[in-house]
């Protein structure tokens, strides 16, 4: 976007002396925002966000840091506060005093623990991975929420860096959900439909049509039977349009042809690989199918069961994204490494998953939409039937 | 389906198109139009509410127990670490500090582990309290619209495996029903909002009528052009030029070049003889021509004879140049989407004229005939041959004979396959302009007057096209001339059309080039002419067909045309604003963008403003008002700094999401009012955006596509601007 932008008013300036620059910059934009430019665009649109919030939430982070530095150990200040209440109480050993003082402590102590835990800012979360986590989950509107900005920059930075970034990812979407789609229905047009072998192909056309043609002759038939008796009968508008215009359908159907020549299936078997819908359970099938694999993969590295893996692929996907189960959130200070490729598996895995998702809910609305219509037109045909 | 159908048209544009019906019959099928748009809406979010609700109960039910157990169980991990301190302390019999403390600090550590056990697996807040629940009523409440929105927070979130499984189900429909239930709202408030802001906002503009409406355009259109970066067009465009911005792609290249030509009559005429050569070059074959023509002639002469013949010499002219329009339509469309989007645009314009002006159907009839001659010639001849017998032998001829051309249309878009759809011509706005001008004449007489020679003959022919109904059968003859007259004129002064005798700038050239390339044969165009004539004197008698049943033809013909159209493959992603877009698209499509298109300034002589574009400014300023509100209320409400209220807004409106800042989290007295109001807040705030959206998308995608065109990406622009609003 913003180098497209920026291409604009660079080419209206300087037009005669960069004339060719300026091609250039239309192809580099051109390029930036077809099917490969895209994916790269937002790549780099992440790591450049993740370097941005990295860089601000650290320098926030050293801030907090120097003004409170003292509750860094909890526990020891806990603990030294237990042994005060012991070494002070051994004389008279009072056992409910003393348990209900111990308790108290404990209750603060937990209760820092917890304040922590809940509100404190993290700065080993925002390492580059987690960054680049935090950057893709703002911009496909996730949002698990493990790591947010504490500083005010952060929050600014965060609401522009969204606006942009969303269209953008929006973008990507599109793009690749298109590629995918057309590329699966091709291969579901060469392998399901066994297009590929001519001879099956063939025959499943043929059953089509002889369906098809049985299926007119029949509309066909009952339509004389209506006409005769409606023109006989009736003269109100109603029926006459309605007359008119069944006879009319059913002979279109009637009209269409079928012709059993081999150009003709050879030509359909060729056919636009558009005018395929592909089953809704397909659809579903490679949804779900995604979902676990994603389930079995993030089960290994996080060691989540199969439900918490399926539950957390599925809250992603979804962009509902709650944050109770994050990639890296068990690990996290146990092995680096094994964060930096867990979240670099997550991104990819999400980047991935979105486009893939957007693909399937395109199929399903076209096959959907199919159906309905198909749906309506029964009804009506059976309305019809009636109100003769 | 009903209720947007409903809703697509308001009173005024009902009231004005039935004028054979009592006033009673409008009243009734306007109330139950009303009733059923209410009953759909109010229906959707009814359910949406009830499944919120039962939703609730059943999170609460499947979580609740289990939050409680996590409570316990941190209060028994103290408990238990208070008893072995005393334990440890009381057993020891000398009580030496480095032992004791060794020993404890395993324990704490221990305890801190458990704890944050609970928090992470567990999902424990902090809050002891056994009384005090997150899944409360109302929280739970929250979680199921916090799932359903896809924000998603995680401030609770379900801990048990069955709540787990629970919510993916949940999820799985709920989310579909809220994208609906939130573009049908989103599509309410778009046209209430478009109705707010041009009857009352801009009511002293539209108020007084005559003269300042110029003004008022031009106003428009240079706030329209504000955000465009094309430059001004010259003035007696202005109000093309705000048609211009929202037609997105074909005319969006001509702007400055379509000035004051169609002003000119003499300078018309030379166009339109010149366009008679040009005629013939539309690719059809010849044979296939000469068979229609056959076919319409034999129809004519059976039928009417050959009295209409010099009144219909105009039309043809007209449905000429249309057709030129259309071949340079062609030309310039390289988006097969595109065109799609517009052909959609087109039918679905004469379906939804045509529930309005039952007198007016020969666009229909001539778009049929257009349509016809791309069929394969022996199909013609079938149907034509049936339509002659069925007109033979049907009782009431002319009744029969009104419903024809539809049929045929209708019947056309059944077989024919989606290539001769993408070639068939693509007019959006013409049919439109011409119905309307035949029966709103009155009502349009003083928009007309930027265009004095062409208004002025307008308004005599529309002072003859007023005939009182039913108008004998020279008054209609008179009228449909004044409609022929009218449309012609209307399409020279309201479209964006291209002077070809001018200098020709870029896309024009191109235009030319390619009708260069191929030879303009006089012959054809004579086939071409009697043949359009033919299909005009179709349209003659079908001044007066049965209202139910073009109303059934219309609704059949919709339902075709939808079939011809499958969705577009671009869907965005599956969850969010792009399905709430894309699920809108197809109506917004369908529903308004076309009239906005087509029924401008110049048409409707009262505005129609649900049709009319607001600027996208003031989307944006509603959008960010909302928000700079929603920051303001929130800081009073949960004590937060109004950037961090600003933000949590943000965060939430984007369905983003983070969690961070969740109200009734600090604050647990009263966290159902809280939550109360931050539910309002974001679905109302969720309904805004898709409402602004909708009203912005158009215009907003026009100008990003001209942008792109500039740039010469305009491959890629399509996808593009479809997300960027």
């Amino acid at each position: 976007m913003s180098s497209r932008r920026s291409s604009v008013r660079r080419s209206r300036k300087e037009k005669p002396a960069f004339d060719r620059f300026k091609s250039h910059c239309r192809h580099f934009t051109a390029f930036m925002f077809s099917n490969v430019g895209i994916i790269l665009l937002v790549t780099f649109y992440t790591i450049g966000g993740a370097f941005i919030f990295q860089g601000i939430e650290i320098f926030e982070y050293e801030k907090l840091k120097l003004n409170s530095t003292q509750n860094v150990n909890f526990s020891a200040d806990c603990l030294t506060r237990i042994w005060q209440l012991t070494s002070e109480n051994i004389s008279f050993y009072d056992h409910q005093a003393y348990r209900k003082r111990v308790n108290d402590v404990l209750l603060e102590y937990q209760k820092q623990i917890v304040d922590k835990q809940l509100n404190g800012s993290h700065v080993e979360q925002w390492s580059f991975s987690g960054a680049f986590l935090y950057s893709l989950t703002v911009i496909t509107t996730i949002g698990y929420g493990n790591i947010t900005p504490r500083s005010e920059w952060g929050k600014l930075v965060t609401i522009l860096y969204a606006i942009i970034g969303m269209p953008l990812f929006l973008l990507y979407l599109s793009n690749i959900g298109d590629v995918l789609a057309k590329s699966f229905k091709w291969i579901y047009s060469k392998v399901c439909l066994c297009r590929i072998c001519p001879g099956v192909a063939k025959r499943r056309i043929l059953r089509e049509r002889s369906k098809m043609r049985r299926l007119a002759k029949a509309m066909y038939d009952m339509e004389n039977v209506r006409s005769s008796y409606s023109t006989s009968t009736s003269s109100t508008t109603n029926s006459s349009s309605d007359n008119t215009k069944n006879s009319l359908q059913t002979s279109s159907v009637v009209d269409m042809p079928f012709s059993e020549s081999d150009s003709d299936i050879e030509r359909e078997i060729r056919g636009n690989t558009d005018e395929i819908t592909v089953p809704v359970t397909v659809c579903i099938f490679v949804m779900v199918s995604y979902i676990l694999w994603g389930a079995l993969l993030f089960g290994r590295w996080e060691e989540w069961n199969y439900l918490d893996g399926s539950y957390f692929c599925f809250i992603s996907l979804s962009s509902i994204g709650f944050g109770d189960l994050v990639p890296g959130d068990k690990v996290i200070t146990a092995d680096k490494d094994k964060v930096e490729v867990s979240f670099i598996l997550c991104a990819v895995y999400l980047l991935l998953g979105m486009a893939l998702i957007a693909m399937c809910f395109n199929l399903m609305q076209e096959e959907v939409v199919h159906n309905i219509r198909a749906i309506k037109r029964g009804f009506k045909a059976c309305f019809r039937c009636y109100s003769s | 389906m009903s209720g947007r159908r409903a809703q697509s048209l308001p009173p005024h544009m009902l009231e004005p198109a039935k004028p054979q019906r009592g006033p009673c019959v409008t009243a009734i099928c306007f109330s139950w139009k009303i009733l059923t748009c209410i009953v759909s809406h109010v229906l959707l979010v009814l359910l949406v509410v009830s499944y919120c609700v039962g939703g609730a109960y059943l999170f609460q039910h499947l979580e609740g127990p289990h939050e409680v157990e996590v409570k316990q169980s941190v209060r028994h991990l103290r408990f238990n670490l208070t008893e072995r301190i005393w334990l440890l302390s009381d057993d020891a019999v000398v009580l030496r500090e480095n032992d004791w403390i060794a020993n404890v600090s395993k324990h704490l550590a221990n305890f801190e582990k458990d704890i944050l056990t609970a928090i992470k697996a567990g999902g424990w807040d902090g809050d002891e309290d056994l009384r005090k629940s997150q899944w409360t009523f109302a929280g739970s409440l929250f979680y199921s619209i916090i799932v359903i929105t896809t924000i998603g927070y995680g401030h609770i979130s379900p801990r048990t495996d069955w709540g787990k499984v629970t919510t993916i189900f949940y999820a799985i429909v709920g989310i579909p029903l809220m994208l609906l239930c939130l573009s049908n709202i989103g599509d309410v408030m778009a046209t209430s909002f478009r109705f707010l802001y041009w009857r009352i906002c801009c009511y002293v503009c539209t108020r007084t009528a005559k003269r300042p409406r110029n003004q008022r355009s031009r106003q428009r259109s240079m706030r329209s052009h504000r955000n465009s970066s094309r430059s001004q067009p010259p003035p007696s465009s202005f109000r093309r030029s705000i048609r211009m911005t929202q037609r997105s792609g074909n005319d969006s290249g001509l702007g400055p070049s379509m000035g004051h030509a169609y002003s000119d009559p003499e300078l018309r005429g030379r166009y339109e003889d010149r366009e008679f050569n040009y005629r013939g070059s539309s690719g059809r074959s010849r044979r296939q021509q000469q068979q229609h023509y056959n076919h319409e002639q034999r129809h004519r002469h059976t039928i009417y004879g050959d009295e209409y013949e010099p009144q219909t010499q105009t039309l043809n002219r007209s449905s000429r140049y249309s057709s030129r329009q259309r071949h340079r339509d062609r030309m310039r469309d390289r988006h097969t989407v595109e065109r799609e989007r517009y052909l959609g645009q087109s039918r679905y314009h004469v379906d939804d004229e045509s529930i309005d002006d039952f007198s007016d159907m020969q666009p229909p009839a001539k778009r049929a005939a257009s349509v016809r001659s791309v069929r394969s010639p022996q199909r013609q001849d079938a149907r034509a041959s049936r339509e002659l017998h069925r007109l033979h032998s049907a009782p009431g001829r002319g009744r029969a004979k009104s419903v024809d051309p539809r049929h045929v249309s209708s019947s056309h878009y059944e077989d024919v396959d989606e290539d001769v759809v993408r070639k068939t011509p693509i007019i959006p706005n013409r049919y439109v302009l011409d119905e309307f001008e035949g029966s709103r004449g009155v009502r349009n007489a003083p928009r007309s007057q930027s265009m004095p020679r062409s208004a002025h003959q307008r308004q005599r022919q529309r002072e003859r096209g007023q005939s009182p109904q039913p108008p004998p059968a020279n008054h209609r003859h008179n009228r449909r001339r004044a409609g022929s007259l009218g449309r012609q004129s209307s399409r020279y002064g309201n479209h964006l059309e291209l002077p070809d005798y001018d200098a020709a700038p870029q896309p024009n050239q191109r235009d030319h080039r390619h009708r260069r390339g191929r030879s303009p044969r006089y012959g054809e165009d004579y086939v071409e002419e009697s043949f359009d004539d033919a299909s005009v004197c179709d349209s003659h008698y079908e001044d007066y067909p049965p209202p139910q049943s073009s109303r059934e033809l219309r609704r059949e013909r919709r339902r075709e045309r939808s079939e011809r159209l499958p969705p577009s493959p671009r869907i965005m992603s599956p969850m969010g604003f792009p399905v709430q877009r894309q699920i809108r698209r197809r109506p917004s499509y369908d529903y308004d963008e076309d009239d906005s298109q087509c029924g401008d300034d110049d048409y409707y002589g009262n505005i129609l403003p649900k049709d009319r574009p607001v600027p996208i400014w003031l989307c944006v300023f509603l959008v960010v008002s909302y928000i700079l509100g929603g920051a303001v209320l929130f800081a009073a409400w949960e004590n937060w700094s109004y950037l961090d209220s600003a933000y949590f807004c943000f965060i939430t409106l984007t369905t983003i999401g983070f969690g961070d800042f969740v109200p009734a989290k600090g604050v647990k007295d009263e966290s159902e009012q809280s939550i109360a109001y931050c539910s309002l807040y974001l679905l109302f705030g969720i309904a805004l955006l898709a409402m602004s959206f909708n009203l912005v998308q158009e215009e907003f995608i026009a100008n990003v596509k001209e942008v792109a065109r500039r740039l010469g990406i305009l491959k890629d622009d399509d996808d593009d601007d479809q997300d960027e609003d």
